[in-house]
């Protein structure tokens, strides 16, 4: 009785096992779309990859980069391209991140469109020069209770070429809070003539997967992967005043502006008005100051919003569209450049065309 | 409770990892109609709707983001509320289109202390869904409908 019930098993068991195996083989048969041809701006480069990835993946594996927030999640919606033919019809997936005008003109999710025959697209020319870099945590400094300068030393390729203001996406691995890796993109903090270095300031974020890892699990010695240069946020070449504004980890892009500005001795009237809740809040005011007395033209105006009382804070106060407002009455010949959330940022281009200044002028760099 | 075949997909997308790094649904197995329906009930037995509690995370997202990232008091100091920085946007899980910003507004009412995000006020309004037990971002109804009545004087 016992020998028969176990060859029954036996027997399930052995069939289950045939029709899984013929499952994979059919998988790999069916889904096997052979060499498919990837036509890169008309014929500027032509790939030829197996078929089967996401164009995203697929492009990454030749060593293009695409701008991701999500590591192909479909929730960021910033690898968009062009996907002129091929790409089938548009996901719903998609469609939320997608313009009327974006559908027209054929803007696709990259990490949305499966390679699965041959595809015609158009990539912008910058993102050909963005490459993958290894690199080791040289040092990480604490700058407040929840802010970090995370200093990294590239190990290869062993340098990089940035503008002051690009960024760059850093990949947090899989970890015990995550089951798959992330990109995230923060603006490089550091001197643009240190090409072995990429300096960020990492701000703790509520739960969130890259500064959870960065803060919990991240020590001086770990190898990391990052890719760049990215970003169109730049220090126009006029000789406006410029008026650059930031509130916590958004000081980033403008230390290193005024770190190029130093080297280059490139002296034009220049206001930084940095905002935070409390002295806590704070940092960097030593160096902020050094940067003063190098460049004479440049002032730096820190505010606190909500200052405790033990600050004995004396310098400027309010919200930071306040201070602004204040120190900025006439904006129409000046030029501004903001980092921080969307709110800041909205608040800010409201004050500052309030006074005057055309929306032409106002740069940012927006975390969204 | 009759299942919605939509929500397999829907039950999916609300994984961890998948939109969010903790997903929408915590330890809870129960199945998103049964969540809602839990919580729902709560609502009605307070007399408090879905409209009045989305209205409600809207008014606080919405003095959080004037603040600048400063700390807020209102309702007369009874209740404080302060954004965080955001990054990215995340897409409602039930496909309906809507994506929210990432922000973290964090309530302070007494010994009330939690956090939401601008996407929760979609979420309750549209879809009854405050997210499942040990989800870290799932907001406890009745905890709402102590702050909604707090700030509303009708304690």
């Amino acid at each position: 009785m016992i020998m028969e019930f176990l060859q029954a098993v036996g027997m399930l068991a052995g069939i289950c096992a045939l029709l899984a195996a013929l499952l994979v083989i059919a998988d790999r048969k069916l889904n096997d779309y052979g060499v498919c041809r990837i036509n890169i701006n008309d014929g500027d480069r032509e790939l030829e990859v197996p078929g089967g990835s996401s164009l995203l993946s697929t492009l990454l594996t030749e060593r293009i980069f695409i701008p991701s927030a999500c590591g192909g999640g479909g929730s960021c919606g910033l690898c968009k391209l062009q996907v002129l033919e091929g790409g089938g019809p548009v996901l719903a997936t998609e469609e939320p991140h997608l313009s009327k005008e974006e559908r027209a003109s054929n803007v696709r999710l990259s990490c949305q469109i499966k390679v699965r025959n041959d595809l015609r697209i158009q990539i912008p020319e910058a993102y050909f020069k963005i490459r993958e870099y290894r690199g080791r945590v040289e040092k990480m400094t604490p700058l407040t209770h929840d802010i970090r300068l995370v200093r990294i030393a590239l190990l290869d390729p062993p340098e990089m070429t940035f503008e002051p203001g690009a960024y760059v996406q850093l990949q947090a691995p899989a970890y015990e809070k995550s089951p798959e890796s992330v990109y995230r993109a923060y603006s490089v903090a550091g001197d643009p003539l240190d090409r072995k270095h990429v300096d960020l300031i990492i701000r703790l974020v509520p739960n969130g997967i890259c500064t959870t890892w960065v803060f919990q699990y991240l020590k001086e010695g770990d190898e990391v992967t990052l890719n760049g240069p990215h970003g169109d946020f730049r220090l126009q070449p006029t000789p406006a005043e410029k008026i650059f504004i930031a509130g916590g980890s958004g000081m980033a892009p403008f230390r290193s502006m005024l770190l190029h500005m130093k080297n280059e001795n490139l002296n034009f009237p220049c206001r930084y008005f940095f905002g935070a809740a409390a002295r806590r809040d704070m940092f960097y005011l030593d160096e902020m100051a050094v940067f003063e007395q190098a460049l004479p033209n440049y002032h730096y105006v820190p505010a606190l919003s909500k200052p405790a009382p033990e600050d004995n804070w004396t310098g400027e106060t309010g919200l930071i569209t306040e201070v602004v407002d204040r120190h900025c009455p006439d904006c129409h010949d000046k030029e501004a450049y903001l980092c921080g959330s969307p709110g800041m940022i909205d608040a800010c281009i409201k004050v500052l065309t309030k006074n005057g200044m055309p929306v032409g002028n106002i740069f940012y760099d927006k975390f969204a | 409770m009759k299942r919605n075949p939509a929500n397999a997909n829907v039950r999916a997308l609300m994984e961890r990892g998948r939109l969010g790094r903790d997903g929408f649904l915590g330890d809870d197995t129960r199945t998103i109609e049964d969540i809602v329906a839990a919580d729902d009930a709560t609502l009605v037995a307070a007399g408090v709707t879905r409209a009045e509690l989305a209205d409600l995370l809207d008014e606080l997202h919405v003095a959080a983001d004037e603040a600048l990232e400063t700390p807020r008091d209102l309702y007369d100091g009874k209740v404080q509320v302060q954004v965080t920085e955001v990054m990215g946007r995340i897409s409602c899980p039930f496909g309906c289109g809507k994506r929210a910003h990432k922000a973290a507004i964090q309530v302070k009412a007494g010994s009330l202390a939690f956090v939401f995000t601008p996407l929760h006020a979609h979420l309750i309004r549209e879809h009854g869904f405050f997210q499942g037990k040990g989800s870290w971002f799932r907001l406890e109804p009745a905890e709402l409908i102590s702050l909604y009545r707090l700030c509303r004087g009708t304690e």
